[in-house]
């Protein structure tokens, strides 16, 4: 168990400074905006002088670089992110209410990619060349393909529009006479069956590889020959060595899947992160996009963490 | 890649035949390596499917302008895509007509009565409108031209306008310049050309201000005031209403004088009148500043009523400069212009008055004081670069005229604090220069203009395209001119535009029919065939759809290029340097890999405007951590083979190892990445230009679909939605085919499945 304590002991360090690599980065970038916020916040309609002043005292906006960069990090890693330009609220406030959102439907799509993916991806490999196999492998490659926003729209037209089915858009309905959590799902379900087909077209194909790559191994001819049943060959012995590369890719799957939830926010009209980020950016509201743009880093990263916690755990070799 | 490095070597040593020879083996042995790949390949069905994809797409590139069904930049006509009402007149063909004007009435909503055109000659022909039809295609009723009059004007006027003051009332400029006798007349007109009255000017204006009305049709009260300027004197006219206790019945006209003697004129004057005390002003722009002079009132000590108006006293002075910074003022014919902020009854003594700069600013100075109240540069996000070129005025914006690249620039600025409106997206470009002032179209909320290309232009107040219109018989030869509806009783007609063609007729047009655009497939009234309909602009998708193969391509394989190129390098030298320096680039992939690169791709997009080549290079950037890692794990066992002890032994230096040893052999492992990568940079160019990041002035499928999302047509033009993300989705999947198959050639363990 030694080895597990060190192992994540490490791996934390190693995320807390790649967090505050990508903060720097995020520095840079904002730094390049041809906006400065100063110019922005002296035409704020909305603000008051008061929040004004805040603000310049916050981040320093006219100190010089340096000074601007340590004040900055010290605000992100105190999750201090001021007030917001357009809509002169709290940064913090803002994104309390939205951050549930964004991780209920890019956390419940990627968790169930995984879990039927795998399982998928396991079963039309241990059935290859088959109608399935071949059907999933082609539904898979073309779903891999499509843009996301594409798809999203495609399901709006037909299971929002013309079925009826879902709601239009966004993301509690009052007048719907339905329980509160109830209606929640229904908004979120069809944005999350979209990002699902997403992320699984990915998982599917990677397991069916990995799983390709396992059953020539000598260990799963020798289940088979002593008869042990098919499931527990398939899933037992077979199933669990090949998750080791899928779990590897989850960074990826993780990457790729918030990337399809910020797009599909757009789609859907859904009041996320993704939509927040989208506004901000063209509104030039720099303590939104900044606040927005470093939750989902971290989300991302910690994410990332936990795969790498789950990995150690499933392959001991790798706490080495 | 390897014969070009031959071919290098050749130039470097001619004289060495060898190396000729040496090369001329390497490509026989480069040509039978291909030849036996394909073998291999074809037996990929996949492979070649994607091949045959690929191929497809490249031909519709490459034919696109011969094969398409039309052009790229085509829409279709209006008489297609909209029914709307309009009405055309042929004119007497020996004369160049300059001028027309639509006459509204004294009636509420200031109908249209009369429309009329002035030409070089002199003759003006006013030809009678009345409403006709039934209204019920379009829901209006619409407009019929009479049979016209002829009046006789002074011939190569300077300058026409009328105005409404309690009657109608025309003016007319004409210079005379016999000699040394440098002197103009205006002539004043009444609504029925037979009233005149004629005004020496003692100089020949090359400006004219604006003509303030300040009349109040309740109370019978107002005046009418007009500035004629050349460089260092200005004429003023004001009129004021007759009253009862005086004979005649056509108004008091005055005329004031002043000479500013120590500065130049540079612009048009502006009169800002009002029935406000104290405020009264005309604003001359000169060379060093703005200058403003207070109109004093003489008012009836009997009466009250305001009797004459003179140019007063300086009031107040403004040099070009904002805290303590000079800048350059756009010189021209709408140079400054004057602008309530918000309702005129709860705003008297906020008024402001603007300038341009020539650095792309707007600077507000306060009316009564001439204090600069705020400077500013308005942000547009996707463009950098932009010139104003005039300011106007409407009853909620401020209205800033551009040039971007060879497109116009349309911009509502917040007179209060000169944003771009709340969240920066009050604007549009155009496809030309405006010849026009955006023309507002009172109960519409909307403002109409034309550009020097000949499309006229209806605009929502928030700046965003509502319809283009184009006139028939070879296009227009005058800026378009908005001249209001037919109003009688409770019906009305749409609002009219009106136009000179090309052909010699006035032609009008109702702005407020009915665009039934996105157009189902099919053939339409024009006898043009859509064969997969068409956008809401009258684009023909199918000649979208293959245009837009060209940029994809583009932005595909250059984008997937350059990120293999980064990969490949960062790959390479962290494999051949294992120590410090290859740890160094590894966490570097790492951390872009573990990076949300499509948020992050956003940012830059926002960051560097929307271009096909700015994304590309940002695409490159943030996408080659994935291929750094493969090559690194391929150079790591290829520097492990013998050849490379081999090329050491003899004494190789490092970069003739990687470059001349290494890199050949991971070359098919950088070319299979770069498949993949075509395939992600196309859906990836298709998802940015969805968000509104793509670049404007290509056709690309992603911007088909951003145009589908933002006019609102998502959920009901599926002939618009579903081509170019099928189209989309067939490329990438091409590319990645390809990948697929070549993944199995590079790595034979795989072919068995």
């Amino acid at each position: 168990m030694a080895g597990m304590a060190r192992y994540v002991a490490v791996r934390s360090i190693q995320t807390f400074i790649t967090l505050l690599i990508i903060l720097t980065l995020i520095f840079i970038m904002f730094e390049a905006l041809p906006a400065r916020p100063q110019d922005l916040l002296a035409t704020t309609p909305n603000m008051q002088p008061s929040q004004i002043q805040f603000m310049m005292e916050l981040f320093g906006y006219d100190r010089p670089v340096l000074d601007r960069y340590a004040m900055y990090m010290v605000n992100m890693l105190t999750f201090d992110f001021g007030i917001s330009f357009s809509q002169a609220e709290e940064v913090g406030n803002i994104l309390k209410e939205r951050i549930p959102r964004t991780l209920l439907l890019f956390g419940g799509a990627t968790v169930l990619a995984y879990i039927v993916g795998i399982y998928l991806g396991a079963l039309i490999a241990w059935r290859r060349g088959g109608v399935l196999d071949g059907s999933s492998v082609v539904i898979s490659l073309v779903f891999y393909n499509m843009p996301s926003f594409w798809i999203g729209l495609i399901f709006l037209v037909v299971f929002a529009s013309e079925l009826d089915w879902f709601p239009l858009t966004g993301w509690y309905d009052p007048t719907d006479n339905l329980p509160y959590l109830v209606d929640i799902l229904w908004h979120v379900s069809l944005p999350m069956i979209v990002l699902l087909l997403l992320s699984l077209a990915g998982t599917v194909l990677l397991m069916r590889t990995a799983m390709l790559d396992v059953i020539g191994e000598n260990y799963m001819v020798t289940a088979k020959a002593i008869g042990l049943p098919e499931r527990k060959v398939l899933f037992k012995h077979g199933a669990r060595n090949a998750m080791l590369p899928v779990v590897t890719s989850f960074v990826i799957a993780f990457v790729f899947s918030i990337g399809g939830a910020v797009v599909l926010e757009n789609v859907f009209s859904f009041p996320g992160m993704g939509a927040l980020y989208i506004n901000a950016l063209f509104q030039l509201d720099f303590p939104v996009a900044q606040a927005t743009l470093y939750i989902i880093t971290l989300m991302v990263l910690l994410g990332n963490f936990a795969a790498d916690l789950i990995y150690g755990y499933l392959d001991p070799r790798v706490r080495m | 890649m390897k014969e070009e490095e031959e071919a290098k070597e050749q130039t470097k040593r001619p004289d060495t035949r060898e190396l000729q020879e040496a090369g001329i083996k390497t490509a026989r042995r480069i040509a039978i390596a291909l030849r036996n790949t394909w073998k291999i390949y074809r037996r990929s069905l996949t492979g070649v499917t994607g091949m045959g994809i690929v191929f497809g797409f490249l031909v519709i590139a490459i034919t696109a302008p011969w094969t398409a069904p039309y052009n790229a930049d085509f829409k279709a006509p209006a008489i297609d895509t909209f029914i709307a009402d309009y009405a055309t007149r042929d004119l007497p063909s020996d004369s160049n007509w300059t001028e027309i004007l639509g006459l509204t009435s004294t009636l509420k909503d200031r109908p249209m009565e009369r429309l009329m055109v002035y030409s070089e000659g002199g003759t003006v022909i006013v030809y009678p409108v009345a409403r006709t039809g039934s209204g019920e295609e379009t829901g209006e009723l619409g407009i019929d031209i009479e049979e016209p009059s002829t009046v006789q004007l002074p011939a190569e006027a300077d300058y026409l306008d009328y105005t409404h003051f309690y009657k109608t009332f025309f003016f007319v400029l004409r210079s005379n310049q016999e000699g040394d006798n440098q002197s103009a007349t205006l002539y004043e007109y009444s609504y029925d050309f037979l009233y005149i009255r004629e005004h020496e000017i003692p100089f020949v204006p090359l400006y004219t201000s604006n003509l303030w009305n300040g009349f109040s049709p309740l109370y019978q009260v107002g005046r009418l005031a007009m500035a004629f300027a050349d460089d260092h004197n200005v004429w003023m006219i004001n009129k004021r209403p007759p009253d009862i206790t005086e004979p005649g019945l056509d108004g008091v006209t005055f005329t004031s004088n002043l000479t500013i003697a120590n500065a130049t004129i540079v612009g048009n004057p502006l009169v800002v009148d009002g029935d406000f005390a104290n405020g009264s002003m005309l604003i001359v722009p000169t060379d060093v500043g703005l200058r403003t002079y207070d109109l004093n009132l003489t008012k009836s000590l009997l009466t009250g009523k305001i009797l004459n108006v003179t140019i007063d006293a300086l009031r107040w002075e403004s040099n070009y400069t904002v805290e303590d910074e000079a800048f350059e003022p756009v010189v021209g014919d709408d140079m400054i212009i004057f602008q309530y902020p918000y309702q005129p009854t709860t705003a008297i003594g906020k008024e402001s008055v603007f300038v341009a700069t020539t650095d792309g600013r707007v600077v507000a100075y306060d009316r009564l004081t001439g204090n600069v109240t705020w400077s500013s540069k308005p942000i547009l996000p996707g463009i950098r670069d932009f010139d104003i070129s005039s300011l106007h005025s409407s009853p909620e914006h401020l209205v800033m005229v551009g040039r971007t690249g060879d497109r116009g620039l349309v911009v509502g600025l917040d007179p209060k604090t000169g944003r771009v409106g709340s969240n920066n997206t009050l604007f549009s470009t155009v496809d030309g220069y405006l010849n026009s002032p955006p023309q507002y179209v009172s109960g519409q909320y909307r403002f109409v203009f034309s550009t020097d290309k000949g499309t006229i232009y209806l605009i929502t107040n928030e700046m965003k395209i509502n319809a283009t219109f184009s006139a028939p018989g070879g296009g227009a030869v005058t800026p378009v001119a908005f001249l209001g509806n037919i109003y009688i009783e409770d019906s009305k007609t749409g609002n009219y535009f009106g136009v000179i063609t090309e052909d010699n007729s006035l032609f009008v047009e109702t702005l407020t029919g009915v665009n039934i655009a996105p157009l189902p497939p099919g053939t339409y009234p024009s006898g043009n065939y859509y064969p997969l309909g068409t956008d809401y602009e009258g684009h023909d998708i199918l000649t979208q759809v293959m245009f837009g193969t060209r940029a994809e391509l583009l932005v595909g394989v250059t984008a997937a290029f350059f990120s293999v190129v980064i990969g490949t390098i960062v790959g390479l030298v962290a494999g051949f340097y294992s120590g410090f320096v290859g740890e160094l680039l590894m966490r570097a992939t790492d951390v872009m890999l573990s990076l949300p690169y499509l948020v992050i791709m956003l940012l830059f997009a926002a960051a560097f405007g929307p271009s096909l080549f700015n994304i590309i290079i940002i695409f490159a950037i943030l996408s080659w951590a994935g291929i750094a890692r493969v090559i690194r794990s391929v150079t790591l066992s290829t520097r492990k083979r013998a050849f490379v002890d081999a090329a050491i032994v003899a004494g190789a230096s490092d970069m003739r190892l990687i470059f001349r040893h290494i890199g050949p052999n991971v070359l098919p492992f950088a070319f299979l990445y770069m498949t993949f990568m075509i395939s992600g940079a196309i859906v990836t160019e298709a998802i940015l230009a969805f968000l509104g990041f793509g670049d404007p002035n290509a056709i690309t499928w992603g911007m088909m679909l951003q145009y589908l999302q933002i006019s609102g047509h998502s959920l009901d033009a599926p002939w618009w939605l579903l081509p170019p993300g099928i189209a989309i989705t067939l490329l990438s999947l091409a590319f990645y085919l390809i990948g697929r198959a070549f993944d199995e050639v590079v790595n034979p363990r795989l072919r068995r499945r």
